[in-house]
């Protein structure tokens, strides 16, 4: 596993990165070719054997279906389990990453945006999941409101700036779900992907993964996008060759190849969290 | 390969998802089984809901039938459009377009769709209703349609190797009126249908079904593709019966390869009444109740009663429509 780009030292976050320019972050995300490794025809089913193996000791203690995201995947990590599963309160900055989301998805689709408020509230509006975002953006006021909007505006320069262009060859598709039951459907392992780019599979690695984060980054960054990894691995049967993660706050990205250390790794970080939904429960 | 996942180590799964759905294969209804079927389905029918209002019509489509199996009960709110429900149309659309032009792309695909609906809207003075509600729609909230349905287009490319499929007609959902009022109308979602081959390698005259499905495979998956393969066995435009249907869930990676035998479109019958009779009773004029409470017993001997009378055609939705 090559770090063939990181964009911030993800323990102390520098406060003055180094820009990049669009051609920076497409070779961050292409990664070096000749790592494109051939697909291990055993590795997807091996995996999945894993996971059943792990999930069937575990699983008679579950309310199910239990639904694993990358939410609960690191509240179970740091023990913070909900059982009752009730919805986070939205603050500023969730708020401001699912705008820049929004914009990210609107910019790789049509290859523009106009005003980064309204295309992005625009774009949350018509999706009523969502409402909780909207009404809390149209609820600020005064200085956070001025706040927001600068930020908002700085992150989306940077994302028109410093985000390439993709070829429509590659096939990008945003906010693509994933959705992996296990255990008979007891156990089901979803994701949604900010953007993947490639054609399946045959034969050779070919898919990329990328994230976008308005935040700082974060060591736990990375283990989103290996589950995403792990969850794509176990759909396709084919690993992806790439994850990156861009960040808009400072259009640097943090990306590295796949291999297997790197999927048993989720793996174990997946059944280990579970193990411990299960105890709390 | 009967209710599995096509194998994980066979890639690209477009191969062997294409192997599966046009894989050579006997017959396995006889038109003489279809038509005993067909009559003994559309009696069943007039008992599950008796005479109804000439105004009514009950539709069963997947959503109906599945809310109907699972017990969910249906919210009676009006049809309307979203980016989930708008990507599938424009979806359809982008993956044509791809056919025909190989060097366009599902993004620019889906560009050149939404342009051309959200034109229509302009220039025309009574625009279909998803031209016109993409036209309302401002540039953040139609970014979203456009890049469902490049999601959809994609996953639908990418799903079949499409050189194999010979001359496949995409999107094709059939609504067939059951009936001689033409008032039970059932609706088949088809994503891509096509011939299956011959034992010599050519493509034979009997037809398989691919299906595009949200989510992952639930316990009335099979139902559900019945339904579409019922749909195309009861249109009598076409006459013709398919050979099998393949369901694919791209979310999960999962395929249903479900041959369609007499037994399972018998099943599928079931749960269409089923459906209908949870769904009719509401309209079921009063004095006719007693006729859904028939006992097994006399409902097996409607069920297998010799045609007698007047026939009760299957006649295309459309052309009751029209």
């Amino acid at each position: 596993m090559a770090d063939q780009m990181v964009a911030e030292d993800l323990r102390q976050p520098s406060t003055s990165p180094v820009p990049t320019t669009g051609a920076d972050v497409l070779a961050s995300i292409r990664g070096t070719a000749s790592h494109r490794h051939r697909v291990d025809p055993g590795l997807s089913g091996g995996l999945r054997d894993w996971l059943e193996d792990g999930l069937c000791s575990l699983s008679a203690g579950l309310v199910t279906p239990l639904v694993v995201n990358k939410q609960t995947l690191r509240d179970a990590l740091i023990g913070r389990v909900d059982p009752r599963n009730t919805q986070a309160t939205i603050t500023d900055s969730m708020a401001l990453g699912s705008v820049m989301d929004a914009l990210f998805r609107q910019l790789v689709t049509t290859g523009h945006f106009d005003d980064p408020m309204k295309d992005g509230i625009d774009a949350l509006r018509i999706d009523p999941r969502r409402s909780d975002v909207v009404d809390f953006v149209h609820g600020l006021t005064g200085q956070q409101l001025v706040d927001f909007q600068n930020e908002l505006n700085a992150q989306a320069t940077i994302l028109l700036t410093r985000w390439p262009r993709l070829s429509p060859a590659w096939l990008p598709r945003t906010q693509e779900r994933i959705a992996i039951p296990l255990a008979g459907g007891d156990v089901v392992l979803v994701g949604v992907v900010d953007l993947i780019v490639g054609a399946p599979s045959s034969g050779r690695a070919s898919v990329g993964l990328i994230e976008l984060k308005s935040g700082r980054a974060r060591v736990e960054d990375r283990d989103d996008l290996r589950f995403y990894a792990l969850l794509e691995t176990l759909r396709s049967g084919a690993a992806p060759f790439r994850l990156a993660t861009f960040y808009s706050r400072t259009g640097q990205v943090d990306a590295e190849d796949v291999d297997d250390e790197l999927l048993t790794s989720s793996l174990r970080r997946v059944l280990t969290a579970i193990g411990r939904m299960v105890e709390e429960a | 390969m009967v209710g599995t996942s096509i194998p994980s180590t066979a890639l690209p799964k477009a191969a062997s998802l294409t192997e599966v759905l046009l894989a050579p294969s006997l017959p396995l209804v006889d038109p003489s089984e279809m038509r005993r079927l067909r009559h003994a389905f559309e009696c069943e029918l007039q008992l599950a809901t008796g005479p109804l209002d000439p105004k009514d019509r009950v539709r069963v489509d997947a959503y109906r039938l599945r809310n109907s199996m699972t017990g969910k009960s249906e919210a009676d709110s009006p049809f309307r459009w979203t980016p989930w429900t708008a990507r599938r149309p424009i979806g359809v659309e982008s993956v044509r377009a791809c056919l025909s032009n190989q060097r366009l792309t599902p993004m620019q695909a889906t560009t050149q769709a939404v342009e051309r609906l959200v034109r229509r809207a302009d220039d025309e003075s009574r625009p279909d209703s998803l031209s016109g509600w993409l036209a309302r729609l401002a540039i953040g909230g139609r970014s979203v349609v456009q890049a469902e349905a490049v999601v959809w287009a994609t996953q639908l490319l990418t799903a079949l190797d499409w050189i194999e499929l010979g001359r496949p007609v995409v999107g094709g959902d059939r609504s067939v009126a059951v009936g001689s009022s033409g008032q039970f109308v059932l609706r088949g979602q088809i994503e891509v249908r096509a011939r299956a081959r011959s034992d010599d390698g050519s493509f034979g005259p009997q037809p398989v079904l691919f299906s595009m499905m949200t989510g992952r495979p639930g316990p009335t998956a099979s139902a559900e593709l019945g339904l579409t393969a019922l749909t195309v066995a009861l249109d009598e435009r076409h006459n013709e019966i398919p050979l099998r249907v393949v369901g694919w869930w791209p979310q999960c990676g999962r395929a249903l390869v479900l041959p369609v035998d007499a037994a399972f479109l018998g099943r599928t019958c079931e749960a269409v009444i089923a459906t209908v009779r949870a769904t009719a009773p509401a309209r079921r004029r009063p004095a006719l109740d007693k006729a859904a409470t028939l006992e097994p017993a006399e409902r097996n001997r409607v069920r297998t009663a010799p045609r007698t009378g007047r026939k009760t055609p299957i006649v295309p939705a459309e052309r009751v429509a029209s």
